[in-house]
C-alpha cells in the first residue's frame, strides 16, 4: 500500500523522517516494501488488515505510536433526508452475497475539475484525476479503505417494474463492458449491479462503460457497499481483474464503516460539486454489532511472557482506538479483566490473544526477553520408521550411492491405480507417481548425459495410489537406480546391483530373506513381509514392511567372529542348461553342509562345443572352517554329496 | 615304534605348521620351529631313545622337513620385508574412490534435526495427501477465508482431497494425537499450484516446529528462533523480531535477518528493505488448540516454520531453486 507522506500529514502531524516512519510501521507489523520515492512510503499489508489499505489507517497506527490524536477529516452530519430501506432506487436479489448496499441519490451536481489538493493527493498515489465526482469516490476509498462508486442517474435504463439499481447474480454468458472498454463474459457466480437492461458494474470490482460520470452529469447515485468477500475474490481471480476496489472487497470489511465513508464523501461533494440529496435507500443485513471482548490482562503474561501493568495495557489499547468499557478488578493478578470494545475498522480482532498482540506490538517486540523453554523435554518419541529411513540413507551412501529428490508429479497414464490431479497447471503434470523410479529416472538420464559412467542413485520419498474414488494411499519407499556404461545389464547386476542389495540386507541384520521370481524382478520377503523388490538395474525397499523385520537400534548390524576360523575356497565347474536358475544350484550346494558360508559365481560362459542350449558355470564355494577342523577329506566328501544331488538334476560336473 | 608313527609325527608337525603360517610372522615361526628350543630340535632330542633304524629314518624326514620349513620361512621373510619397503612412484595420478552423497535438503534437515534434538524436539512426519480440515480449517483458514489466496492449492478432488500446501497439516495431526507436553519438529514437501521460476518451485520443502505445554510464551519462541537461526545461518547473523500475520498463530512473532550484502542499508538483493523475511511463527491460535482437543486456557504453545530450499541454496551455492528437485544435480565426486 502506497502512503504518500504529504497526504498522511493531513491526518497526523509527522514527527519523524520518512525513513524513521518506515521503520516505525515495519516494527508495528507493516513492513516497508522498497525504497521511499518522491516522499511515498510503500508498506506491506496482509489479509488481516484491510483497514491499513487506507491513509487514515496508517495515520491511526502512527498516531498510536507517537501518542497523539488523529485529525479525522470533516464529515457531513445532520443529514435531513430519511434513511430508508430499499424501495424505488434499490433492490437486492442476492442477499447472501451482499451485506450492505447504501445508495444516495443526489441531483444539482456540477461536474468540474477537482480542487488542487484532491488532484495532487491522487497523483501522489498514482491514480489519474478524472473529474470532481469520480475523484471524490477514489479519494475517500484511499482515505478510509472503503470503496465507493457513483453512477450517472440519467444514463441508467429504467422501467416501471424495476428498481433503479438491482444487485443480482449475472446471467450465464451475460456480457459486460468495463469503463476501460474491456468486454467480459460473466456467469451466475459473478455478482453485478444492474439497471433495468444490463449490468452497470461488477459488484466490488469495476464500473461499466455506460453509466460513468462525465462533464454533463448532473444527477448521480452514490453507493458504498460491503459484500461476501469470497464472492468478490473468486470473480476477481476468474476474470483476472485486480483493482483498488477488489483488493479491499476481497478482505473482511465492516459494514459500519460504510457510514463513515459515505458521510465523508457527501461532505466533499457538498464542498466541491454542489449537490442536493434526494433519497437514501440502504440495504444492510445483518447489522454489525460491536465486538466486545472480556480481556484478562494476565493473558499478556501468559502468552507474551512479560508483565504489563493494567494502566499501561489500557493506555496502549486506547491509543490504538480500542475503548475500555469496564474494568472488573478482582483480587489476584490473574483476575484483572477489562471489557474492550473493538473499533469498527478492526475486523481482525476477536479474541483475547489478538489484544495481547496489540499491546505487545505497540509496546515493542524488542521488549520481550529471550527465555529458555522452562520445562523438561518430553520423552524421545521419533517413530521407528523415520529412524530406519535415516539409517538406510547412510548405508546407501556408504555403498557409494547419491541421493536425489524428484517431484512426485508425472503425466497421468491411468496405470497402477494412479491418482489424477483435478487442477494441474498443465496436462503434462497431472498425475502422482506410483513408483519412485518413474521420476528418479530423470536424474539417471541427466547423469548419463553429463558423461558419468558409473552411476548409483537413490531417492527416499512417497508413492501414491488410489484405492477407489475418494480413498487414497501413500507409502514411503526407498529406491535405487544404477547405470554402468561399460558393463552389460547382466554384468552390472552381478557385480554391483545384487551385491549392494545383499550388503544392504546384511547391514540391516537380515539373514533370512527369501525371494520369489517374478517377470522382471525378484520379490524379497522375510516370513510374510514383502520387504523389497530387486530389479535388473536397482532395488526398491518397502519401509513399512521392513520395519517388522529389523531391530532399528541395531543398524548397521555388526557381526564379529568370536572364534578362530579360516576360509577355504574351492571351485567347481558345471555344464548347465542356459535357462537353469543359478539360485537353485547355489542352494543345493549350500544345503550339503553347514560349513559352507557362501557360493558365488566366478565365471559363466557359452561355447558351441558345449552344446546349443548349454553353458558352463564356475562356482566359488567358500567353506568356513571354525576351530580349524575341516580336513581335505571331509571337504571332498561334502563336494561329492553336492555333485550327486546336482547330477540327479541333470547338471554334470565339468572336468 | 613303527613307520606309521613316524609318519604321524611328521604329519602332526606339518599340520600345526600349516595353521601357524596363517597366524604368525616369520620371526615367530622361526622361533617356534627352527629355534634352539623349537619343535624340530625338541623332536631331534627325543629320537635319542629310538632304535638305530628308526633313528635314521626319522632324522632323515626331520631334516627334509627342516629344510622345507627354512625355505618357506625365508620366502615369508622376503615377502614381509618387500611389502613394507617396496618403493614405487607414489605421484601416479588416480581417481578418488567414489563416495555417495546425501541431497542438500537432507543435509540441512539433518543438521536442524540434530540441533533441535538437543533441545528435546522429536521428529514426526505426516501425509502429503491431506484433507481440508488439517490443511486449512485447523490452521485458521476456513472456507472462503481471505488467507486462502496466500496459497494456490493442487486438488485431487476439491475440496476434500488435496496435496498439502504447508507442513502445518502435520502440526494439526500431531496436536490432535498427542497431549501436552508436546515438542517436535518436522520437515517435508509442500505443493502449490504455481508456475515454477528461478526463485519459486511448485514443490518445495518446509521445516516446522511445535512446542505446547504450560507456561510456554513468546519469550521461548524468541529464544529458540535466535538459537536456531544463528546455528543455521551463522553466529553473527543479526535478527529482529516483529509481529506478522499468519492465520494459525496469535500473537504472531516472526524474525527477519539483516541483509548480509548491504548490512541493513538496502540493496537489490533484499529488495531495498535492508532485512530479509526468513521465517514465520507465533503462539498457536486458541482455536487451533481447541480443535485439537487441547484446552487453550490451561496450555499455550508456539509454532514456527521456514523454507528449507533457500537455506540449502545459500549453503551449497545453488542459484536456481528448480535444480534441487528436477533431477539435474550432478555431484562432482560421482564422475
Amino acid at each position: 500500500m502506497k502512503i504518500p507522506l504529504n497526504w498522511l500529514n493531513n491526518y497526523i502531524k509527522l514527527e519523524h523522517t520518512p525513513e524513521e516512519i518506515g521503520d516505525i510501521l515495519t516494527n508495528l507489523e507493516f513492513m516497508q516494501d522498497g525504497p521511499i520515492i518522491d516522499n511515498v512510503l510503500d508498506i506491506e499489508v496482509r489479509q488481516n488488515r484491510p483497514d491499513m489499505l487506507s491513509i487514515i489507517g496508517t495515520a491511526r497506527e502512527y498516531s498510536a505510536y507517537i501518542n497523539k490524536k488523529v485529525n479525522y477529516p470533516e464529515q457531513l452530519e445532520n443529514i435531513e433526508v430519511e434513511w430508508n430501506e430499499p424501495k424505488d432506487n434499490l433492490k437486492v436479489l442476492n442477499k447472501e452475497k451482499v451485506r450492505r448496499f447504501c445508495t444516495i441519490e443526489i441531483n444539482n451536481i456540477k461536474v468540474t475539475k477537482s480542487p488542487e489538493h484532491i488532484k495532487s493527493a491522487l497523483k501522489s498515489y498514482g491514480i489519474p484525476s478524472i473529474n470532481n465526482v469520480v475523484d471524490i469516490t477514489n479519494f475517500v476509498m484511499l482515505e478510509y479503505g472503503i470503496p465507493l462508486h457513483a453512477f450517472d442517474y440519467k444514463k441508467l435504463k429504467k422501467t416501471a417494474d424495476n428498481a433503479i439499481l438491482t444487485i443480482r447474480n449475472a446471467k450465464n454468458d451475460e456480457v459486460f463492458e468495463t469503463w476501460q472498454k474491456t468486454k467480459l463474459t460473466l456467469s451466475s457466480n459473478d455478482l453485478v449491479v444492474a439497471d433495468a437492461e444490463k449490468p452497470v458494474a461488477i459488484a466490488g470490482i469495476i464500473g461499466g462503460a455506460n453509466s460513468d460520470i462525465d462533464e454533463k452529469t448532473t444527477h448521480i447515485i452514490l453507493e458504498g457497499a460491503v459484500y461476501d468477500h469470497s464472492t468478490i475474490r473468486k470473480t476477481s481471480l476468474k476474470h483476472g481483474l485486480r483493482t483498488d476496489a477488489s483488493t479491499r472487497h476481497e478482505k473482511i470489511l465492516n459494514p459500519e464503516m460504510v457510514d463513515t465513508a459515505i458521510k465523508r464523501a457527501l461532505k466533499l461533494i457538498q464542498n466541491n460539486c454542489n449537490g442536493n440529496i434526494l433519497k437514501i435507500e440502504d440495504f444492510y443485513s445483518p447489522k454489525a454489532n460491536i465486538t466486545s471482548i472480556d480481556f484478562n490482562i494476565f493473558e499478556i503474561q501468559r502468552l507474551g511472557g512479560i508483565y504489563v501493568d493494567p494502566e499501561e495495557a489500557i493506555s496502549l489499547l486506547e491509543r490504538l482506538g480500542f475503548k475500555i468499557i469496564d474494568h472488573k478488578n478482582a483480587i489476584g493478578i490473574d483476575k484483572n479483566i477489562i471489557v474492550v470494545h473493538v473499533p469498527a475498522w478492526r475486523t481482525d480482532v476477536d479474541i483475547e490473544a489478538s489484544l495481547v498482540e496489540e499491546v505487545l506490538r505497540l509496546k515493542g517486540y524488542d521488549q520481550i526477553p529471550f527465555e529458555q523453554i522452562p520445562s523438561i523435554a518430553p520423552d524421545y518419541a521419533t517413530p521407528k520408521d523415520l529412524q530406519l529411513e535415516e539409517k538406510i540413507r547412510d548405508i546407501l551412501m556408504s555403498l557409494g550411492a547419491s541421493e536425489h529428490i524428484t517431484i512426485p508429479i508425472v503425466k497421468f497414464s491411468n496405470k497402477n491405480n494412479q491418482i489424477k490431479l483435478e487442477n494441474p497447471l498443465n496436462a503434462e503434470i497431472n498425475g502422482l507417481r506410483t513408483s519412485i523410479r518413474e521420476t528418479l529416472s530423470i536424474a539417471l538420464e541427466r547423469n548419463q548425459k553429463a558423461g558419468n559412467k558409473n552411476i548409483k542413485l537413490f531417492e527416499v520419498g512417497k508413492i501414491f495410489k488410489q484405492l477407489k474414488v475418494g480413498k487414497y494411499t501413500e507409502e514411503k519407499r526407498i529406491e535405487t537406480l544404477y547405470s554402468f556404461k561399460n558393463l552389460s545389464n547382466k554384468e552390472m547386476f552381478a557385480k554391483h546391483v545384487k551385491p549392494d542389495f545383499l550388503s544392504l540386507l546384511n547391514s540391516l541384520g537380515i539373514d533370512n530373506a527369501n525371494w520369489i521370481e517374478k517377470e522382471n524382478h525378484l520379490k524379497y520377503y522375510v516370513e510374510k513381509n514383502h520387504i523389497a523388490n530387486l530389479f535388473s538395474n536397482g532395488y526398491e525397499i518397502i519401509i513399512q514392511n521392513l520395519l517388522n523385520c529389523v531391530d532399528v537400534s541395531n543398524i548397521p548390524a555388526v557381526k564379529i567372529e568370536t572364534t578362530l576360523s579360516q576360509k577355504i575356497i574351492e571351485e567347481m565347474s558345471f555344464i548347465i542348461d542356459k535357462n537353469q536358475s543359478l539360485g537353485k544350484i547355489s542352494d543345493v550346494i549350500k544345503e550339503s553342509s553347514d560349513n559352507i558360508s557362501s557360493v558365488e559365481i566366478s565365471d559363466l560362459y557359452e561355447d558351441a562345443k558345449l552344446g546349443l542350449e548349454k553353458a558352463s558355470i564356475t562356482l566359488k564355494v567358500i567353506f568356513k572352517d571354525i576351530d580349524m577342523n575341516l580336513t581335505k577329506k571331509s571337504i571332498e566328501e561334502i563336494k561329492n554329496k553336492a555333485i550327486d544331488v546336482l547330477s540327479n538334476m541333470g547338471i554334470k560336473l565339468r572336468n | 615304534m613303527i613307520n606309521n608313527d613316524i609318519k604321524n609325527i611328521i604329519s602332526e608337525i606339518e599340520n600345526e605348521y600349516q595353521k601357524d603360517i596363517k597366524l604368525l610372522n616369520h620371526n615367530s615361526l622361526y622361533l617356534k620351529y627352527l629355534g634352539k628350543k623349537g619343535v624340530i630340535n625338541s623332536q631331534f632330542k627325543e629320537i635319542q631313545n629310538l632304535t638305530q633304524d628308526l633313528k635314521i629314518e626319522l632324522a632323515k624326514k626331520l631334516n627334509i622337513l627342516k629344510i622345507n620349513i627354512e625355505k618357506e620361512i625365508a620366502e615369508i621373510e622376503t615377502l614381509e620385508k618387500s611389502s613394507k619397503n617396496e618403493l614405487f612412484d607414489m605421484t601416479i595420478p588416480v581417481s578418488p574412490t567414489v563416495s555417495g552423497n546425501l541431497h542438500p535438503i537432507t543435509i540441512v534437515t539433518r543438521d536442524l534435526y540434530q540441533f533441535f534434538h538437543y533441545y528435546g524436539f522429536s521428529v514426526f512426519d505426516g501425509p502429503e495427501i491431506e484433507d481440508d480440515k488439517h490443511n486449512f480449517e485447523m490452521m485458521g483458514v476456513p472456507e472462503n477465508h481471505p488467507a486462502r489466496e496466500l496459497q494456490d492449492t493442487l486438488y485431487i478432488m476439491e475440496p476434500e482431497a488435496l496435496l498439502r500446501t504447508q507442513t502445518s497439516s502435520i502440526e494439526a495431526r500431531e496436536l490432535e494425537k498427542q497431549t501436552p507436553p508436546i515438542r517436535f519438529v518436522t520437515a517435508g514437501k509442500v505443493y502449490r499450484n504455481e508456475t515454477e521460476s528461478k526463485s519459486n518451485g511448485a514443490v518445495f520443502y518446509q521445516f516446522q516446529g511445535v512446542c505446547v505445554n504450560k507456561n510456554i510464551t513468546l519469550t521461548n519462541l524468541k529464544w529458540i528462533f535466535e538459537k536456531s537461526l544463528k546455528f543455521i545461518l551463522g553466529e553473527n547473523t543479526k535478527i529482529r523480531f516483529r509481529s506478522k500475520y499468519y492465520p494459525e498463530v496469535e500473537p504472531g512473532l516472526s524474525p527477519d535477518i539483516q541483509c548480509t550484502f548491504c548490512k541493513g542499508d538496502g540493496c537489490e538483493i533484499c529488495k531495498n528493505r535492508g532485512w530479509i523475511e526468513i521465517a514465520g511463527g507465533g503462539m498457536i491460535h486458541a482455536k487451533t488448540l481447541e480443535m485439537s482437543g487441547i484446552d487453550p486456557k490451561q496450555y499455550s504453545g508456539f509454532a514456527f516454520g521456514w523454507g528449507l530450499d533457500r537455506i540449502a541454496m545459500a549453503r551449497f551455492n545453488i542459484k536456481d531453486i528448480r535444480l534441487l528437485m528436477n533431477g539435474n544435480i550432478i555431484y562432482t565426486n560421482q564422475k
